[in-house]
């Protein structure tokens, strides 16, 4: 049967497959496939464009229209499914026995499930199809008439791919914990425990085996290259690998074998050092070391150049007489303990080898990098993890299960835009930092965004709980909600505010106890719609635009924290001089950002020299702000401390410093911190939560759970809590307590007997 | 900086711009994130009044994770497919089919780039750890190398040697070729994590960069292949593109997991000299255009292509 009598006999005129096979059997002549690079100057008569080519491609920058999109869509899919044979029909680049061939090895690979009709058959059938119901062909779907599962042969390629991908994201971190990540993600995917891809570094026992073979080989090939240096290379300890291994694979249909070879990760660090060894010995060694600019690695290392521009920034902010040679010590000694954190973090990594570390959670908690917490293929990541999607092949989308988080919802209901001016934006920004918390978890907001309507959400203001809140009668929930806020029972507190700035709106003051009381809860998008509002009442409140550049920062939002200290400095009495001779440039070019960053940590700095015996813990604060948003831990650690030193009893400040340092992976010395905080104010949820990572990041799960179980018996209604502390017991290996943690409750661990 | 969005959930993986026509480069890019899914090959324009115009795309089957423009005609392009493909269309093929389509590897195609010297082969590489060796105008690869032990993810030709070409591998190793020689020249082990990506210096034949998960870039003069000449730090997370500018010898760009673009410059005392962070998701292609001098182009997965000049950048 022919393509054409079979499109004949399924559709009638005008429709897209019919036009397009059309096209494709009947007015095509063999010219068209003509070898261009034979007259590459020649302008082939027949060849004109299609009709469509440019206009169908000159779409609007915005979004096309989706019908039309589709409708391209198919013809495209069908255009390539149809290549092979449009090939061998006109260009005649191969004949067609041997395209039949190839699609023999096509359904013989491990990879496409073998298709019982012969694959041409079945793909022209989801054409069909696919031309009858509109719907956009996934060109790998060829049984289209149910959404299918995925095939054999989909499930190893997404395997592989994560496998591959999320090495390389988590490898860095720990080479074994990514492997153990990947296991469970793909026993999350159903696709089979062992990992397929096993890179050189990998070491178990089969590919110790394969690593001796090897190894035998190697002795008997000949040295590759033959150069001197290669001779050198071999004498080492170092075990030039050879053939691959072929360890297959667990389970079946999955189209790759282990091939990854074992280099032993101790081979090559020995390796490393006899190379060290023998390069001293060399000449060549000296003429290279002048090489560059940059000189050497190892000058690079010593020297530390940002160490040394940071210790200059500290020069420049004190008069000569004034720098004692201790605090320049001091400052030395801190940069090489971080090396030997770094030692320290590492060794760490390698007592876990033997893995209590099983599962994805983990990984991402790992990387607490808000903005990678923030991306989409983070996100991506927990949700298939958490099975909320799954893989549509007949529309070839990711499908999400709604309706995993309520919460989210709600909290979108009662925290619109006060405003109701560019909701629908502002909401999506807002509940996008709503729930970008440490752990990263519930970023649920994608998969209901599509019943949001803005109009609906207009009729939302700062409406929570109205009727239930006991302190909409009181005489003045203002003070009884600062109180309440210092005696640090902040769910009720945030209920008496609440009542306060909804009989009083213009209160900054209100709001900006209540955006604190938020962002303690580690709730930053309630805070830093509080605190705006605190700011727009009161332009002059610069405690609220302080504590919003806080947020804006936890968040990551980059240039909003940076327009909250600028406006800051700005608007501070002490500081304006500064910044006066600067043009105010609110500007929201990603492009500027690093441009403007460096612009205002120089007024801050210049700000800091001002009083360079009395450092302002404001300014020292948010030089930590701004250092923090340059990943320049190091520094923003130091200014933390400087800070400290003015108000040591400022638990916010405390905990900062513990973040810093959990953030440059001193998680020990964050505990520290965290403790120091916790010993100020012990209701202080945020601190104990991230007591509770660090615990994690040092692998001691029991503090860890019980860090997480004191913050939910504080605020037992944190989601993202619970979800730590479940990821917390599987970790500990004790399903039990991690079924207990499933249903929430804070009354079933009243004793912390694990 | 001009900024376009592909269609939703076309994950941007490789932007290269055209050797032929200063304004126009092309985009390679998979749906959800090369994971599972099609592939797209955009060809776009950059158009006088600050716009980037969409000039044509191309569907593929699977993901596309690399293109190459052809340097011999101007109408060619080269990318290659999650499936092990490589597809060579013409821009101005009034259809979408691929004039050639070289299937051989066995795993995903991860890297393809265009003899800048010879004009009449390209190179490829794989994660079935292949490297292959492509005339376009034969169905069959002219060679193919075997030694890396995991994951080919890039292959560059020299800008200078005819038949001279790096490739660097998730086992670490950097390996440079000669096409005629059965076995790599030389092999480097250059890192201790996983290598992502390299490039030439455009002025310095000796001179190559390599990208690694250790979230550093190295330079090497492969006259030393022991030590490298330095080391650039700034990225926090696996770099995943290096280029060199083809209008300095010192300046290169990187993009990273980090989701930021860091431009570089060896010649200065402090070689970070802009941090660019335009993307929302893991920048993955970058490329300098070579008639417009200080031109560059990212693509990540953020769904957007984002062109800008850093010589016009305000600080």
């Amino acid at each position: 049967m022919s393509l054409r009598d079979l499109v004949a006999a399924e559709c009638a005129e005008p429709n897209p497959l019919a036009r397009f096979v059309n096209t494709m059997t009947g007015q095509r002549q063999g010219s068209m496939f003509q070898d261009k690079w034979v007259d590459r100057d020649e302008v082939e008569p027949g060849r004109e464009l299609h009709p469509n080519a440019l206009n169908r491609h000159g779409f609007d920058r915005r979004q096309r229209d989706l019908a039309d999109l589709q409708h391209e869509d198919e013809l495209y899919y069908s255009d390539e499914e149809d290549e092979f044979r449009n090939l061998d029909k006109n260009a005649g680049l191969f004949d067609v026995s041997e395209y039949e061939e190839m699609g023999r090895r096509e359904s013989g690979r491990p990879g496409f499930a073998p298709r019982p009709d012969g694959m041409l058959s079945a793909v022209f059938q989801s054409f069909i199809h696919g031309a009858r119901s509109k719907e956009l062909i996934g060109p790998m779907n060829f049984n289209n008439s149910e959404m299918m599962k995925l095939t054999d042969g989909d499930k190893a390629k997404i395997r592989d791919r994560m496998a591959v991908l999320g090495r390389q994201i988590y490898a860095n971190e720990n080479p074994e914990f990514a492997d153990k990540q990947m296991d469970a993600l793909m026993h999350t995917l159903e696709l089979g425990g062992s990992s397929a891809r096993r890179p050189p570094w990998a070491t178990n026992e089969e590919m110790d085996a394969a690593w001796r073979q090897g190894h035998q080989q190697m002795r008997a090939a000949p040295p590759p290259g033959g150069r001197a240096w290669a001779a050198e290379f071999q004498r080492g300890p170092m075990h030039y690998p050879a053939s691959s291994s072929s360890t297959s694979t667990t389970s079946g249909g999955l189209r790759h074998q282990n091939r990854g070879m074992g280099l032993n990760a101790n081979e090559f660090d020995e390796f490393d050092e006899m190379m060290r060894m023998t390069k001293e010995n060399q000449a060549w060694i000296e003429e290279y070391s002048h090489y560059g600019p940059l000189g050497t690695t190892s000058d690079l290392e010593h020297s530390r150049p940002e160490g040394r521009q940071w210790a200059d920034d500290y020069l420049g902010s004190r008069t000569p007489g004034e720098i004692e040679q201790d605090e320049l010590e001091n400052a030395w000694e801190d940069a090489s303990h971080d090396r030997i954190m770094e030692a320290a973090w590492k060794t760490a990594d390698q007592t876990t080898k033997n893995g209590q570390l099983s599962h994805i959670e983990a990984a991402l908690a790992m990387n607490d990098d808000p903005k990678f917490q923030k991306s989409n293929f983070a996100q991506f990541l927990r949700k298939i993890q958490a099975g909320k999607v799954e893989f549509d092949e007949t529309n070839g989308k990711m499908i999400e299960h709604p309706g995993a988080d309520s919460t989210q919802e709600q909290w979108l209901r009662d925290y619109n835009d006060f405003e109701g001016a560019s909701s629908y934006d502002r909401v999506r920004e807002l509940s996008g930092q709503q729930y970008e918390d440490p752990m990263g978890w519930g970023s649920e907001y994608q998969s209901f965004k599509g019943e949001l309507d803005p109009a609906k959400l207009l009729e939302y203001q700062y409406v929570l709980n109205e009727d239930a809140n006991p302190y909409s009668t009181h005489a003045n929930p203002f003070s009884a909600g600062v109180d309440l806020f210092n005696q640090g029972m902040i769910t009720e507190a945030i209920l008496a505010l609440e009542a306060e700035v909804q009989r009083n709106p213009n209160n900054s003051q209100a709001w900006l106890y209540l955006g604190q009381a938020h962002a303690e809860n580690d709730k930053d998008g309630q805070a830093i719609f509080s605190l705006e509002k605190a700011v727009q009442v009161d332009p002059q409140n610069l405690q609220a635009l302080a504590a919003l550049a806080v947020s804006y920062t936890n968040d990551f939002n980059k240039y909003k924290a940076l327009d909250a200290l600028e406006t800051w400095l700005r608007r501070s009495a002490e500081y304006a001089h500064i910044a006066s001779s600067e043009p105010f440039i609110e500007d929201q070019d990603d492009f500027m950002a690093w441009g403007r960053h460096t612009r205002i940590a120089d007024m801050f700095l210049e700000a800091a020299r001002l009083r360079p015996t009395d450092p302002d813990p404001e300014v020292q604060t948010a030089l930590g702000l701004l250092y923090n948003l340059s990943y320049e831990y190091d520094k923003a650690v130091d200014c933390f401390k400087a800070a400290l030193t003015k108000r040591p009893d400022d638990y916010l400040l405390w905990n900062k410093l513990g973040a810093t340092l959990a953030n440059s992976n001193r998680s020990e010395e964050a505990l520290d911190a965290y403790t120091r905080a916790l010993e100020q104010k012990p209701t202080y949820v945020r601190a104990r939560a991230n007591l509770g990572i660090s615990y994690l990041a040092l692998n001691s799960y029991r503090e860890a759970a019980q860090s997480f179980l004191s913050a939910l018996r504080l605020h037992p209604n944190a989601s993202h809590l619970w979800d730590s502390l479940k990821m917390v017991f599987n970790l500990m290996q004790r399903p039990d307590l991690r079924d207990k943690a499933a249903h929430g409750n804070i009354d079933d661990f009243k004793d912390s007997d694990f | 900086m001009m900024k376009l969005k592909t269609q939703p959930s076309f994950n941007g993986y490789a932007i290269e711009f055209s050797p032929f026509e200063e304004r126009r480069f092309a985009v390679a890019t998979a749906q959800n994130f090369g994971i599972i899914g099609n592939g797209k090959q955009y060809i776009m324009d950059v158009h006088e009044r600050g716009e980037i115009i969409p000039f044509r795309e191309f569907d593929s089957r699977d993901g596309l994770f690399d293109c190459s423009w052809s340097e011999e005609n101007d109408t060619h392009i080269v990318a290659s497919s999650g499936d092990g493909s490589l597809k060579l269309w013409d821009i101005h093929a009034r259809d979408n089919m691929p004039l050639r389509h070289f299937h051989e590897h066995e795993q995903e195609a991860s890297s393809v780039d265009w003899n800048i010297v010879r004009k009449d082969c390209f190179v490829s590489g794989s994660w079935d750890h292949s490297i292959k060796i492509w005339n376009p105008r034969m169905n069959r690869s002219i060679n193919t190398f075997r030694e890396h032990q995991y994951c080919v993810y890039s292959t560059i030709w020299s800008p200078r040697s005819p038949d001279v070409f790096a490739s660097v591998s998730g086992d670490c190793t950097m390996k440079i070729w000669n096409q005629n020689e059965a076995r790599a020249v030389s092999t480097i082990r250059a890192h201790d994590y996983e290598i992502l990506s390299c490039d030439w210096n455009k002025y310095d034949e000796n001179q190559i960069a390599t990208a690694s998960v250790d979230k550093t870039i190295k330079i090497w003069d492969l006259r030393n292949p022991f030590r490298e000449r330095s080391i650039l730090r700034g990225h926090t997370n696996a770099v995943r593109r290096v280029k060199y500018s083809p209008h300095s010898d010192s300046v290169l760009a990187s993009g990273s997991y980090d989701m930021s673009v860091i431009l570089w410059d060896l010649a200065k005392p402090e070689p970070l000299t802009d941090r660019m962070e335009h993307h929302t998701e893991f920048v993955v292609g970058l490329d300098f255009n070579m008639f417009v001098e200080g031109q560059i182009a990212s693509c990540s997965w953020d769904e957007s292509v984002a062109v800008w000049n850093m010589l016009h950048r305000r600080r």
